[in-house]
């Protein structure tokens, strides 16, 4: 067995040939990858259900057709992708050719999560690969059988030269993070993101960061309690509300809270039938580790169970559960819950609401459903996320052509479509000047002089070139 | 509570007031800016002589031209940059709005550097208040007398709250260091740039660096070497070789060493005159420190020009050496200084070695005729950016990102990619409530049916513009065959 240092050698060496420029060997990469997914969704959905329960329509959407949806995307505009961006002069410059080129970082690190093992590791890497860098591939252990079968496959289709995945646990993502890379990519949670950034500033690696928080979901103004109470049902139990992108927590008034609940019982009645637990299409909860976590926060909560709250901790299940009365204090309040719980905060007042969730860290989406477009704007304009979504939930991140990515304590960076190769890439300026016009290099040489300065003024200043 | 973390804390109310949201407001700021750098040109000139003995039209050059360039352009175009960007849809989605959102962070944290103590703290500044940001600014100390009028001066012209300027040394900086930013803008070196990402790291707390390194600069043979060396000269003497984009040595062929040493040595003698340190263009170095620091590095190498020095003045005469190898004293660091080595490889294949070698510089310069050779080097080296035929001039292209790669830095700056560097670029998809019944097909009970509709409709893209395209195509199919039929059978 290859030792984490051994990899790393291998993996630079290859880089340093320089076997990944090419846009045809990326593209060989990207397409192998595509037949990697197709050639085996049985067994990834497999895997994913033995690790999450997870229904093999949320599978299909979430973890295989997005991905496929990207390598799409990156296959399609790679060649523009890669081409150089030539930018506007002024002047001085104006017989100068001046262009960004994007070039690849060198060896870069992606460590992917549990919640979407495959989706939140190989979305990372499209845009790695098609950036032309070699990929050290971290995956979860937490999600056991993913971790296994992304380990059999990508030396299977991809590179071994360029790509390799290194397995095992905290000790072991440690030992790895010592070394040199030349950027990370981190999906994950705020604690350990603070320990990779710390290993980042050893060498002085650039980071992504893609975080959580909890994601609030106002609902304010007139509203059609039914379409919205289908969106966020569905937006909410997806994968048992372990989203990074679920709305964690509701805030509306009495009245739009009395009229939401009976709604939210008929769809979760329609989705998943009266016995949920039976239902083929509601995932289970991780591990039994985050199964207590959230039972403890349901035994903690001040507020009323109004739905749900059925538990079972053999199976790792927990009900769909909808919390009434909920306080600013409550346990429910204090961190992402990531579980399929959904606590309403009743607040009168609009402006309360944006109040409330000022006082809280920036999330990594921010909801609110509204028939009334003024209401939405004003959500819009007084709040900060690193996404925003009206009237429905989690879609906004299937988007290629949305940047994904937090700020503050939901993370920094982004990615998808192009803008994971940018994520990827160094945008290297270049300047190539001729030996002409000497003469006019002359202005800025010493002995300076004001006549020579206003010269100088005018053919640097960007205005100018405007005039010819 | 601290001086430091008093001046963030009223950073962060100001910020909250929401004042700096509407563009008027920015470009109100902007404009006062410029209005300083204008008004107070002779304060500015008076403190960059006392710190670093330039002259005033070597400030004005060098500091200034270029915050006033970057100013106006900002105001010229923020409409533009803070616009809502739309972005390609999906299918489903095309009925819906959807778009990138430029939105300010908070409180941005801006450390300048010493040795163009103007230019590279202001010019980051122009992207923090362009993009909406209330800014502490930290001048460095080393270059007290501007970091003293910065602070006397910069509150007359700027909102107080909003862009405070907190001055102090090592444990100022570290003070403020601990307090909580929304993003950190660092210029100066690798070593500390370290400490500052790590200090970043508590707070989850995304930055800036704008490193160094050593700049390499090839000469090829084949090259107008007298305007090439015309062009070196410039480059590094300017600011007494003080300058995080300066040439740090020279690569070339034994066969033209001896004819680029003359050149040099002759364009130093035009520039500087014959006795550089009564020359008023002609800078020092910032202090003793430093001067001990760049006399220590010519050890071991051989002075072919210049060489003299004055400690008392912190005066380095423009000096070249030769006999320099990989190993050399001068190349174990980032010079800052004006020393130029001489190193000669036997062609462009050990030049791209060399500088392989070693860590990604800020910038790569290569003087050649021959533009299959330039694009060897780009294609074959990385570093921040590359200049092929001058120097330091890329500097002034505002359309063009100025940052750093690997140990020369992360992030870039000037011009749109300062305001983008310093906003959230937040996505938007704003959908309404109806059309309920085709999002039917993604909830449960979850069939073979639904999931196949679904894999079709939900997540592909399409290319607009091609359907367009083609339904133009096919109603121009239509049309004609209508036209063919009606009136020419």
């Amino acid at each position: 067995m290859e030792s984490q240092s051994q990899v790393l050698e291998r993996l630079r060496t290859a880089f340093e040939s320089r076997v990944t420029i090419p846009e045809k060997f990326r593209r060989t990469q990207l397409t192998n990858l595509m037949s990697m997914i197709k050639d085996n969704e049985e067994q990834i959905v497999n895997a994913l259900h033995k690790d999450l329960t997870k229904p093999k329509f949320e599978a299909i959407l979430s973890e295989v057709e997005i991905v496929m949806n990207e390598l799409h995307c990156a296959l399609s505009n790679l060649t523009s992708w890669m081409q150089p961006e030539y930018v506007s002069k002024n002047l001085a410059t104006k017989l100068d050719e001046c262009f960004v080129r994007r070039e690849p970082l060198g060896v870069v690190l992606i460590i992917g999560p549990w919640n979407y093992p495959m989706q939140l590791l190989i979305v990372p890497l499209i845009g790695a690969i098609a950036a032309g860098n070699c990929v050290v591939i971290k995956p979860s252990e937490v999600s056991a059988a993913t971790d296994n079968l992304i380990t059999e496959l990508i030396p299977k289709y991809l590179s071994k030269d360029c790509y390799a995945v290194v397995r095992g646990g905290a000790k072991e993502t440690q030992a790895l993070l010592k070394n040199r890379f030349d950027h990370i990519f981190y999906t994950g949670s705020q604690a350990v993101a603070r320990v990779v950034l710390q290993a980042a500033a050893v060498h002085l690696t650039p980071v992504t960061l893609e975080l959580g928080g909890k994601c609030p979901c106002l609902i304010y103004g007139r509203v059609n309690a039914t379409a919205a109470a289908h969106r966020l049902v569905w937006s909410k139990f997806f994968n048992a509300g372990q989203s990074c992108v679920a709305p964690d927590y509701v805030l509306c008034s009495k009245a739009t809270c009395d009229a939401l609940v009976p709604a939210l019982r008929q769809v979760l009645e329609d989705f998943y039938g009266s016995d949920i637990q039976k239902s083929p299409d509601m995932s289970r909860i991780v591990t039994p580790k985050h199964w207590t976590r959230l039972m403890g926060l349901l035994n903690r909560t001040k507020g009323k169970v109004i739905v749900g709250g059925e538990h079972d901790e053999k199976d790792r299940y927990i009900a769909p559960t909808v919390v009434v009365d909920v306080a600013e204090d409550d346990a429910l309040m204090e961190e992402e819950i990531f579980g399929p719980i959904l606590p309403i905060l009743t607040i009168e007042s609009l402006e309360e609401s944006i109040k409330l969730t000022k006082t809280k860290e920036k999330p990594l989406a921010f909801y609110v459903f509204s028939d009334e477009s003024s209401v939405v704007k004003k959500v819009l304009e007084n709040s900060s996320s690193g996404g925003f979504c009206s009237n429905d939930g989690i879609v906004h991140m299937a988007l290629p052509g949305l940047p994904f990515g937090g700020v503050g304590n939901s993370g920094f960076g982004h990615y998808h479509g192009h803008w994971g190769f940018e994520a990827f890439s160094h945008q290297r300026a270049v300047m190539l000047r001729g030996w002409a016009l000497e003469k006019l290099n002359a202005l800025r040489y010493p002995p300076y002089s004001d006549e020579k300065l206003s010269w100088l003024r005018w053919t640097t200043s960007p205005k100018s070139c405007s005039i010819m | 509570m601290s001086r430091q973390q008093l001046a963030v804390q009223r950073a962060r109310k100001s910020f909250q007031t929401g004042k700096t949201k509407p563009l008027e407001s920015r470009i109100h700021q902007l404009r006062n800016l410029l209005r300083f750098v204008t008004e107070r040109r002779k304060d500015i000139a008076e403190a960059v002589k006392k710190d670093l003995s330039k002259s005033e039209h070597g400030t004005e050059l060098f500091e200034t031209l270029g915050v006033e360039g970057e100013i106006k352009l900002a105001i010229e175009k923020l409409a533009e940059w803070a616009a809502p960007r739309p972005v390609e849809k999906s299918l489903l989605t095309v009925s819906d709005e959807v778009f990138v959102h430029p939105e300010p962070l908070g409180v941005v944290l801006i450390i300048g550097a010493w040795n163009y103590p103007w230019a590279v703290t202001l010019q980051p500044l122009v992207g923090a208040i362009a993009a909406g940001n209330a800014a502490v600014i930290k001048p460095s100390e080393v270059c007290c007398h501007s970091a003293k009028v910065m602070e006397e001066l910069l509150p007359r012209y700027l909102d107080k709250d909003l862009y405070p300027v907190v001055t102090g040394g090592v444990p100022e900086t570290q003070e403020l260091l601990r307090q909580r930013f929304d993003h950190i803008f660092y210029t100066g070196s690798s070593a500390v740039g370290k400490l500052v990402m790590e200090a970043a790291a508590r707070n989850l707390t995304p930055v800036t660096l704008e490193l160094g390194g050593k700049s390499p600069c090839y000469i090829d043979k084949n090259c107008d070497i007298t305007v090439a060396c015309r062009r070196i000269t410039w480059g590094k003497f300017v600011n007494c070789g003080q300058t995080c984009i300066a040439p740090d040595y020279v690569l070339c062929e034994p066969s033209i060493q001896s004819r680029v040493q003359e050149e040099i040595k002759n364009c130093i003698k035009e520039f500087y005159t014959d006795d550089p340190k009564t020359f008023e263009d002609y800078g020092r170095i910032i202090n003793k420190r430093h001067f001990k620091r760049i006399m220590a590095l010519m050890e071991g190498s051989t002075v072919v020009v210049g060489g003299d020095s004055d400690e008392s003045q912190c005066y380095i005469a423009p000096t070249v050496l030769k006999n320099v190898t990989g190993e050399s004293k001068v190349m174990k660091e980032e010079i800052f200084g004006p020393l130029l080595p001489i190193i000669t490889v036997s062609g462009v294949d050990e030049a791209i070695q060399f500088i392989n070698e070693r860590e990604k510089p800020l910038v790569i310069y290569v003087f050649s005729n021959e533009n299959k050779l330039i694009k060897r080097v780009i294609a074959e080296t990385s570093s921040g950016a590359l200049l092929a035929n001058d120097c330091l001039v890329h500097f002034t292209v505002s359309s063009l990102p100025f940052g750093g790669v690997g140990h020369s830095g992360m992030g870039c700056y000037h011009g749109r990619y300062g305001f983008d560097q310093l906003s959230h670029m937040r996505s938007c998809l704003i959908k309404q409530l109806k059309m309920e019944g085709v999002n039917s097909m993604r909830y449960p009970p979850h069939t073979a049916k639904k999931l196949g509709w679904a894999r079709f409709f939900l997540l592909k893209q399409i290319n607009l513009g091609r359907l367009r395209r083609m339904m133009l195509l096919a109603m121009f199919v239509g049309v004609a065959s209508f036209v063919v039929q009606r009136f020419l059978r």
